[in-house]
């Protein structure tokens, strides 16, 4: 009696044989009937004996029709109890991987501050700041007035070189024109040699003549004979 | 510690803070370059140095003037030392004229 009740399904579950007259009136939803309360796994529940014993009783083939019928009591494994993200963007996760860069005042950005900011405020004195950009200033103003002066030496010594090219044109036109001068001069020479040849040739022929001139004349007349002294050899 | 820990208003108070503070570094140098006065001085010795260029084309006109004038200088010397050896001769020729 014990092992029939253990087995067959309780009063008023859907499959039961028994069913009192409570069951009749109150209608107990199948649900709320074979929801265990107690720690017994849902697949003891009634309906899944229920479920077992008309499967053993049937044909091999519905057995694996109902074996895949999973009821509400099942448990559902959806998977391995970590969700597989899409493998997101490689520079989104290079980018994710920077380390935090903090601003050196951390109070700027409205973030809870240690207080290391204000040791921070007294080590950044602008003094210092100030004196090296007053020598970066005194810097650029020496360099530009090193060149500056450079180059105004270089234009008054440009003015200078045009100064004495000029007057070196001027005395060297002035020398021209004198050797000008010279050259025509020198130039006489030439003709000079001209007429003293002409001279030569004319005294060649008028020698004999005169020779004989002179032995006409009567002997107290007469002169010494004529002769052109020897050109001394040019040592 | 990965920075996407960090939320929206941290990152645009960041981008806000690091351009003002680039804007500000320019602003600063740009006033420390023109408060030493290095590039109108540097302006003004290029002006200068321009308008030494009409001398320069002056200077190298009259060199160009000066070669010619060698030129003809070089031409006058040969004439002159050719009269010069010619000189030897009627020398001679005047001595056996005069007797």
């Amino acid at each position: 009696m014990g092992s029939e009740q253990s087995s067959q399904p309780p009063a008023g579950a859907p499959g039961s044989s028994i069913k009192s007259q409570r069951d009749e009136d109150i209608p107990y939803t199948s649900y709320a009937i074979s929801k265990p309360i107690s720690a017994d796994s849902p697949k003891n529940s009634p309906r899944n004996q229920a479920n077992r014993q008309r499967a053993a009783t049937m044909p091999s083939h519905r057995e694996m029709q109902t074996r895949e019928y999973t009821p509400k009591h099942n448990i559902v494994v959806v998977a391995d109890g970590q969700s597989i993200i899409k493998d997101p963007d490689p520079e989104i996760t290079k980018l994710n991987t920077i380390p935090v860069i903090w601003p050196i005042l951390r109070g700027s950005l409205n973030i809870p501050t240690s207080s290391r900011d204000n040791e921070v405020q007294e080590k950044m004195d602008p003094k210092h700041l100030l004196a090296l950009c007053l020598r970066y200033q005194d810097h650029l103003k020496q360099m530009a007035e090193s060149v500056a002066f450079d180059q105004n030496a270089l234009c008054i010594r440009i003015k200078e070189i045009d100064l004495i090219i000029q007057k070196l044109m001027q005395s060297m036109s002035e020398k021209q024109r004198k050797y000008a001068k010279y050259a025509d001069q020198f130039q006489r020479t030439s003709e000079t040699v001209l007429v003293l040849n002409r001279i030569k040739d004319t005294m060649n022929d008028i020698m004999p003549r005169m020779e004989q001139l002179n032995k006409l004349l009567p002997p107290e007349e007469q002169l010494e004979p004529f002769q052109m002294k020897e050109p001394p050899r040019a040592s | 510690m990965y920075s996407s820990s960090w939320n929206q208003e941290t990152k645009l108070k960041l981008n806000d803070k690091v351009s003002a503070s680039v804007n500000d570094m320019g602003s600063l140098i740009r006033h420390v370059v023109r408060s030493s006065k290095s590039p109108e001085m540097l302006g003004q010795a290029a002006r200068n140095f321009c308008s030494q260029e009409h001398y320069i084309q002056n200077s190298s006109e009259t060199l160009m003037k000066m070669g010619l004038i060698k030129a003809q200088f070089e031409f006058q010397q040969s004439a002159i030392e050719r009269s010069v050896s010619s000189l030897e001769e009627i020398q001679d020729q005047l001595k056996t004229i005069q007797r």
